[in-house]
């Protein structure tokens, strides 16, 4: 793949990446959330189209436009998010787009027997004649390895494929792995378990902010030296820390787990404070978040506020108890595309503007004009539609909103993901200004630079576990990823 | 719990039987050939449209407008006969139909306009263009042997139409099961995004489940004004609940990637049963609409309890 560049509304995800594969060998592809792994694979499997840029297969250039060219190519992808449907049994799954054809029907009977051999051959013990939607993820998982495997392609590409997989599975894959690599076929390994890429890989490739960073074998090269590479830019101060005043926990969480994806979690906030809370993507930050403002449930642990344990279960019960949640997903979540600025932002206090039912139009328009001058939401027009401004200004309205609800918690999930550096600025600035008014935030981020410019203290969460809170002075991005990727448990 | 999910599982069967018991107790003679042969006529102009329709909704789509195509099929067919001769208007009649299907495809695959909005509005469309072309009358056909051959039963159990509807079940079953095609829909319909990477060709999969279920539609309402020799622009317009409740009743899920012929078969014959055991009860005909609306709306609700979709999420931030 030569020059590849790919550009989404607003952001570079990939600048100019040249990358080669070879046949018979594992290549990894590694770099932080967000480096722009997966778009490139993406393109290669013809999910997506390149802005520019060229692929060769074998010395002649190819043109992918659809999943359809790139398996005809001899190219498949083993999605980490699963590409499989439910409804249909492991069998047709594994089969699904190419089925074996007798008399013009499905021969269900080479389905079953070629999915039960090719099943055991990867070492999976699943029923092919099961339906794929009562198997466990990580067998799904499987079946998604094998479903790639049984096409016979000539480059797979594996994003992730380990982070449904006990270890006993994980090593089954990497036999398989194995093998597939003696056969010659090239395989693209993206992993963020940087000892697995050691262990298996023979080049690795470094991306980092959708740029290449470089390419060489996997011998001799060091964990360490990976994560510096990942992670080593510049770091000017871009992330200017307002300095105030940290006074006693406002929110303590004890041992908090849901029973599913993540499990002992504690940590407490202040006020004044800034906790960040990052990790790798899956690595739970999300669903403790949720799970603190009641959208998801809660298995066990404690929440007190201000030194009270209160009990959780909706949302509304947490912005009676001060916690307020600005999710990651903004178009979903976080705003009511069709409804003016204003109307958004006096969604969660409609009840304190109105009187006998009716909502007061002055004191809501008198809300509004407050916090779009507060927080310079440009273009100053609280009349307009929402889903007409920038990321950024969508993501102030979204912060008034919260704020019209006067919470002591503020927890921020992304909340500078897709903005433009002017508004990233701009957010941390207004962030900056509430904790100086005593608000404590705690606020998840994938982003090291900003985590480590702008949190007071860090919590990293790997595998839905989370380190205790560590001070801004013990860390650096090395050592979060270090964190983040198990390289050094706290 | 456990018994709930077997009753679920078993509904169909279930919910025919009873509802035989009920129709045999209120409809004298039920069991008698003459009533079953014609109620089974009467069960073939749902269970034709429901053919076209299973398939639809496998794919995750649905179609309102199929009792609308039903009437212009009807009345192209009925208009075209003394000119074109009655073989040639039946088959301009259900190409109508499949043109209807086209522009439906073309509405919510091409434009991507929401299925239930954009046959909504066809049906408004297609129900207009039949009362435009026959101003808003019935019309009525020339040649009327055919209607006579239409109404004839054979082997004393079967006319035209019912074993018609009999054989595309069948055909239907084997193609669901068998064909890669059929295969390949409920992929389509189980997870789009998975079939796509799979190189399923989504669009043209949606594109033909519209197109079959208008020609199915059109089948229907060419057979229909050839028995009745007419052509009339307000028939079928209770005809797509009807039908959309036989598929449910089937089994067949509304959120597409299950269904099957045989549930398909099940809910056709429940609904027709019902329909003719109010009719001996004097049941009025709105009050027929009622329950066979509570019966869609139990099953659906049924269907939610027993089997909720726990479909596992990572809720972490996708990597972009």
């Amino acid at each position: 793949m030569r020059g590849i560049t790919k550009t989404f509304p607003g952001v570079k995800a990939l600048s100019d990446v040249n990358f080669q594969v070879d046949y018979g060998r594992v290549h990894a592809i590694v770099g932080e959330n967000g480096a722009g792994k997966s778009t490139l694979m993406k393109i290669l499997s013809g999910i997506y189209l390149p802005t520019s840029g060229t692929t060769e297969i074998a010395g002649t250039e190819v043109r992918m436009r659809k999943p359809a060219d790139a398996q005809r190519h001899g190219i498949r992808m083993v999605h980490q998010e699963l590409n499989l449907a439910p409804d249909l049994s492991v069998a047709e799954n594994v089969y699904l787009g190419r089925m074996p054809r007798r008399l013009g029907l499905a021969n269900r009977a080479a389905m079953i027997s070629g999915a039960r051999a090719i099943l055991s051959e990867i070492g999976a013990t699943i029923d092919p004649a099961a339906r794929l939607g009562d198997l466990s993820i990580s067998q799904q998982q499987l079946v998604e390895i094998a479903k790639a495997y049984a096409a016979s392609p000539r480059i797979i590409v594996l994003d992730e494929p380990t982070s449904s997989l006990s270890e006993h599975e994980a090593a089954a894959l990497f036999r398989i792995l194995g093998k597939m690599k003696a056969a010659g076929i090239a395989i693209i390994y993206i992993s963020h378990r940087l000892k697995e890429v050691l262990d298996i890989a023979d080049d690795v490739t470094i991306l980092r902010d959708g740029a290449m960073i470089e390419t060489r074998p996997a011998e001799g090269i060091t964990a360490a030296e990976m994560i510096r590479l990942m992670v080593g830019r510049e770091v000017a101060n871009v992330f200017p820390k307002v300095q105030s005043e940290i006074g006693a926990p406002v929110m303590k969480v004890t041992g908090l787990g849901d029973g599913d994806s993540f499990d002992n979690v504690s940590f407490d906030v202040r006020a004044g404070e800034i906790l960040g809370l990052t990790g790798l993507v899956g690595a739970g930050r999300t669903e403790v978040a949720k799970a603190i403002f009641g959208l998801l449930p809660v298995a066990k642990g404690t929440l007190e506020i201000n030194g009270k344990a209160v009990t959780i279960t909706s949302p509304a019960a947490a912005v009676e108890a001060g916690i307020v949640y600005v999710p990651e997903d903004r178009k979903g979540e976080g705003i009511v595309p069709a409804m003016s600025v204003r109307e958004n932002i006096s969604l969660p206090v409609l009840k304190h503007l109105s009187r006998l039912g009716y909502v007061s139009l002055k004191a809501d328009k008198a809300l509004a004009a407050k916090y779009a001058a507060d927080l310079g939401i440009a273009p100053p027009d609280p009349e307009r539609r929402i889903n007409l401004l920038s990321g950024g200004n969508q993501q102030k309205a979204v912060l008034s909103k919260w704020l019209a609800a006067n919470p002591s918690v503020l927890i921020l999930d992304e909340p500078t993901r897709g903005v433009d550096v002017g508004a990233k600025a701009e957010i941390h600035r207004i962030i900056g200004e509430l904790v100086a008014q005593g608000m404590a935030v705690v606020m998840i981020s994938s982003e090291l630079p900003e985590v480590l410019g702008v949190c007071d203290r860090v919590v990293v969460m790997r595998d839905g576990h989370a380190s205790p809170p560590l001070d801004r002075a013990e860390l650096s991005e090395e050592r979060i990823m270090a964190l983040a990727t198990g390289e050094e448990t706290a | 719990m456990d018994l709930l999910s077997q009753f679920v599982r078993y509904r169909v069967g279930i919910i025919l039987g009873l509802t035989i018991i009920v129709a045999s107790a209120l409809v004298p003679g039920f069991f008698g050939l003459t009533t079953l042969s014609l109620g089974l006529d009467r069960a073939s102009t749902i269970g034709l449209i429901a053919i076209g329709l299973t398939v639809l909704l496998i794919a995750g789509q649905i179609d309102l407008s199929v009792g609308s195509v039903f009437a212009l099929s009807g009345i192209v067919a009925v208009t075209l006969q003394p000119s074109l001769g009655l073989g040639p208007a039946a088959v301009v009649g259900v190409l109508a139909g499949a043109a209807c299907g086209a522009f439906n495809a073309l509405l919510s695959v091409v434009f991507k306009v929401n299925a239930l909005v954009a046959t909504l509005a066809t049906m408004l469309i297609f129900r207009s263009i039949a009362h435009w072309l026959t101003d808003s009358q019935p019309v009525a056909g020339t040649d009327i042997m055919f209607s006579i051959t239409l109404a004839k039963i054979y082997l004393n159990l079967f006319t035209v139409r019912s074993a018609m509807f009999l054989v595309g079940i069948v055909l239907l079953h084997i193609w669901l099961t068998r064909a890669v095609a059929g295969r390949n829909l409920f992929a389509v319909g189980s997870s789009a995004p998975a079939a796509e990477a799979s190189g399923i060709s989504v669009g043209w999969t949606m594109a033909a489940g519209f197109i079959f279920a208008s020609t199915m539609a059109g089948v229907a309402g060419v057979l229909q004004s050839l028995a009745t020799n007419t052509g009339s622009p307000v028939f079928g317009s209770e005809l797509t609940v009807m039908v959309i409740a036989a598929v449910v009743v089937g089994g067949t899920r509304l959120e597409g990637g299950r269904g099957s012929a045989l549930g398909t078969l099940g809910g056709v014959l429940t609904i027709a049963s019902l329909t003719t055991a109010m009719e001996f009860s004097s049941v009025p005909a709105y009050f027929q609409q009622v329950v066979a609306g509570f019966i869609l709306i139990l099953l659906v609700v049924l269907d939610r309890t027993v089997k909720p979709r726990t479909r596992a999420h990572s809720a972490g931030a996708p990597a972009p």
